[in-house]
């Protein structure tokens, strides 16, 4: 494009004859005077970092308490099940996202050549998401909680969080359609593709019944519960921890570099293959449960042909390096890159791996997931965001960056963070499934209290503390420099920028006739088309297993809960037990001889939300009922190195003194029956009188082996929970 | 393995091929399309990133 003269307004701008094929119409171009919105993208910047080390923080005392149980700071509200999902949440909403949205208001402007659609949805998109994350460090130490991993927000912090989703979809869609460039460059894509993934994602994953404001049922339980969930879990994975940040790389590391991508066509078929074969690859999460077999089997099939796009992306992503590695030599940001996209292959290698069924027999519920995790989170996400902001920050405020030292420290302090990090826990993982495993020649299990396993491990999760702090102190380093540079310069709010309006109509010629080319043009449709990749895989998944009644067998002997039971579950719920335990005993001997009867979809019909849990770092409790006194449950809650010395579960002796809210009792059982729990009409008017009546059996119980505690406490309530877990097939 | 996983759903082998086939179809299509792509408009779009139009030329 030359520009004949850029003295007076409107700009004539003549167009290079080899770089557009227009007709003769718009021969001649008016540019347009504009500006980009940098002030938004400051404010995500900020809130990145802020977020960010809070984020760690809490996930540094959530490890910590893993070795040290006097970090559970000896009240209810800091305790591990409940600072887990802050953690988890602080990370992937607030730090992630933040950051996501910085890298997608800047690179989205500059790739539309527009201004953001509206100032006021920037704001409100801004203020909205921190108004979210804030509600979710209010309500989870408060254990308002659904349990559900990586969705555990309450119903109307879910409605809030659906309402500024559409904004952003707003703002960004209203930029793309009055942009000054005909074609979506393919980050673009990657952006639409997670915009309207997380929709439908957030909203089928969190439809649920509300009782009161703070406490709903999911309208899904058990096997149906768990897909659903899995197939949102896996997929927040993708499309909020990957697809955005492809979509970054696409376009940070060519600037970064000063190179165009390695490969574009490579980029779209990145684009496609991955959108296409992520949404399958959920099951993988449920192996040996209690999910069909065949649903399994295809979560496994998609998960390692998604080896193919996840390392074609990181492939264009190093060689887009190529000729460029002396930069790297010099530059700390593109270390941050290369690191980056190094571990996002090596975790998209592990992945598929992870979902064989011979490596997931010995890895599942193990620290391995949780090294698989961290390699992605503090890698990828991590070292990108890093790098995006060290990259941004400085162009914003007209800058040199405060110390380059200080960004060469923070590369190599959190490079060996990580390390520090991944490394113990899968010795850590490795070293408990085996364990768990392992037989005498007598043929009974050699560790057969389960807490010699946890014990076993206690100097990796000190290690594994040890690379978190590191990584922290990293992240505050940078906060140091970026804000030093930040006070050094001043932010230009509005950058000037200048380009032709689109020529309409739009007569495609050539090769902008193929139907591709189309879809490369038009957001709507590449909208719809994303939409119904993503949905094909999800309707073979769901279709079935809600449809066909042998997917989920009835057991007759299987009933619904207790009201006392239900309050119980409420409980078991809010102090995130399941973050520790799971509720899924599988098909191997080593899981039947530690715990009974391994764990069949009929039994979980009424489980609203489902307890499989993720992790196991206390035993699995789906066989627990009748396996030990109710005094034992007592006094394990009050003091669990009591029933179990050296135990690290924190004690709770709240439950003891606290008085069980029985006030929605009859409520829950109502919103249980209308997501199908069939109680009779007798049941939810008596719901009161029975939990009572119940709560006065199991105190009466716990006197005569010498405990007094009123039948009104709430540990009374978990009590009946737990001596009612699989009891069911007993009967 | 669960018993009562075994006799799976019927015709849920022909579910596995056909979504095996179904991604296959769509993989082919996508990369002919790529195959048959001009070169010189690959080349344009990925230079995209580089034209970001701004008329600040402090950086």
């Amino acid at each position: 494009m030359n520009a004949v003269t850029n003295n007076h307004q409107p700009v004539i701008l003549i167009p290079d004859q080899d770089a557009v094929a227009q007709p003769p119409i718009s021969q001649v171009l008016v540019a347009e005077q504009f500006s980009y919105d940098n002030a938004i993208v400051r404010d995500f910047a900020v809130a990145t970092i802020i977020w960010g080390i809070i984020g760690m923080v809490v996930g540094l005392l959530a490890a910590t308490q893993l070795f040290a149980p006097a970090a559970n700071l000896d009240n209810q509200y800091t305790t591990f099940g409940r600072i887990r999902p802050l953690h988890t949440n602080a990370v992937i909403f607030a730090f992630v996202g933040n950051a996501i949205f910085m890298g997608v208001y800047y690179s989205l402007q500059r790739l539309c050549k527009a201004r953001m659609f509206s100032d006021l949805l920037s704001k409100i998109h801004f203020w909205g998401w921190q108004l979210i994350i804030v509600s979710a460090v209010a309500t989870l130490p408060l254990g308002l909680t659904t349990s559900k991993e990586y969705a555990e927000l309450e119903w109307p912090i879910d409605i809030a969080i659906t309402l500024i989703w559409v904004v952003f979809g707003y703002n960004m869609f209203g930029t793309i359609i009055k942009r000054r460039e005909r074609h979506l460059y393919v980050a673009i894509w990657f952006y639409i593709a997670t915009f309207v993934t997380i929709a439908v994602l957030h909203i089928v994953n969190s439809l649920a019944i509300p009782v009161g404001l703070f406490k709903s049922y999911p309208i899904y339980a058990g096997v149906q519960d768990a897909l659903v969930q899995w197939w949102y879990g896996h997929n927040a994975v993708a499309f909020f921890l990957t697809t955005p940040y492809l979509g970054m790389m696409y376009y940070f590391l060519p600037k970064m570099a000063n190179r165009p991508v390695y490969s574009y066509r490579l980029s779209i078929l990145h684009f496609w293959a991955l959108i296409f074969l992520y949404i399958w690859a959920g099951p993988h999460h449920l192996l040996y449960t209690s999910l069909p077999d065949w649903a399994q089997s295809l979560g496994v099939v998609f998960s390692i042909m998604l080896i193919a796009p996840s390392w074609g992306g990181m492939i264009n992503g190093l060689l887009t390096l190529r000729g460029a590695w002396d930069k790297v030599r010099e530059d700390a940001i593109l270390k941050f890159m290369v690191v980056g996209l190094t571990a996002y292959g090596m975790a998209t290698f592990e992945g598929p791996l992870l979902s064989l069924k011979n490596v997931n027999a010995i890895a599942h519920f193990t620290d391995w997931i949780v090294a698989h995790v961290h390699v992605g989170a503090l890698g990828w996400n991590g070292f990108l965001s890093f790098a995006i902001l060290y990259w941004l920050l400085p162009r914003m405020y007209h800058t040199p960056l405060y110390s380059k030292k200080l960004l060469n420290i923070h590369f190599w302090i959190g490079t060996l963070g990580i390390l520090f990090y991944a490394v113990p826990m899968y010795i850590s993982g490795f070293t408990q499934g085996m364990m768990w495993k392992e037989f005498t020649p007598e043929s009974t299990l050699r560790y057969g209290n389960f807490l010699e396993t946890t014990l076993q491990l206690l100097p990796m999760h000190r290690m594994r503390a040890i690379g978190g702090g590191l990584y922290l102190i990293g992240a505050v380093l940078m906060a140091y420099n970026l804000f030093k540079t930040m006070a050094a310069g001043t932010l230009m709010a509005n950058e000037p920028a200048e380009a032709p309006a689109l020529t309409t109509p739009f007569v495609p010629t050539g090769g902008d006739t193929y139907w591709h080319r189309w879809l490369e043009r038009k957001p709507i449709p590449l909208l719809i088309g994303s939409l119904v990749v993503i949905l094909i895989g999800t309707m073979i998944e769901f279709v079935p297993t809600f449809m066909v009644q042998s997917n989920v067998p009835t057991i007759a002997a299987v009933k619904p809960y207790t009201a006392l039971e239900v309050e119980g579950r409420d409980l078991y719920i809010r102090e995130g037990c399941v973050g520790c335990h799971s509720q899924m005993v599988r098909p191997f001997r080593s899981e039947t001889e530690r715990y009974g009867e391994y764990s069949k979809a009929g039994e979980f019909v009424y489980d609203h939300p489902f307890l499989w849990g993720s992790k196991r770092t206390g035993p699995d409790l789906h066989r627990e009922g009748g396996k030990y006194p109710d005094s034992w449950h007592y006094r394990h809650m009050e003091a669990p190195t009591s029933m179990s010395p050296g135990s690290i579960m924190p004690p709770y002796p709240w439950l003891i003194t606290q008085t069980l809210d029985g006030s929605q009792t009859t409520n829950k059982l109502s919103a249980l029956r209308k997501v199908g729990v069939p109680y009779d009409d007798l049941q939810i008017a008596q719901a009161n009188a029975d939990r009572q009546k119940q709560a006065t059996e199991i105190s009466g119980k716990l006197a005569t082996d010498g405990i007094n505690v009123p039948a009104d406490r709430e540990i009374i309530a978990l009590i009946a929970y737990l001596q009612r877990l699989g009891t069911d097939i007993k009967k | 393995m669960f018993k009562q996983f075994i006799s799976h759903i019927p015709g849920a082998d022909l579910y596995m091929v056909g979504s095996f086939l179904t991604f296959f179809v769509f993989f082919v299509l996508v990369g002919l399309y790529l195959w048959l792509a001009d070169k010189n408009h690959m080349a344009q779009m990925s230079q995209l990133p580089f034209d970001d139009s701004s008329t600040d030329k402090t950086n």
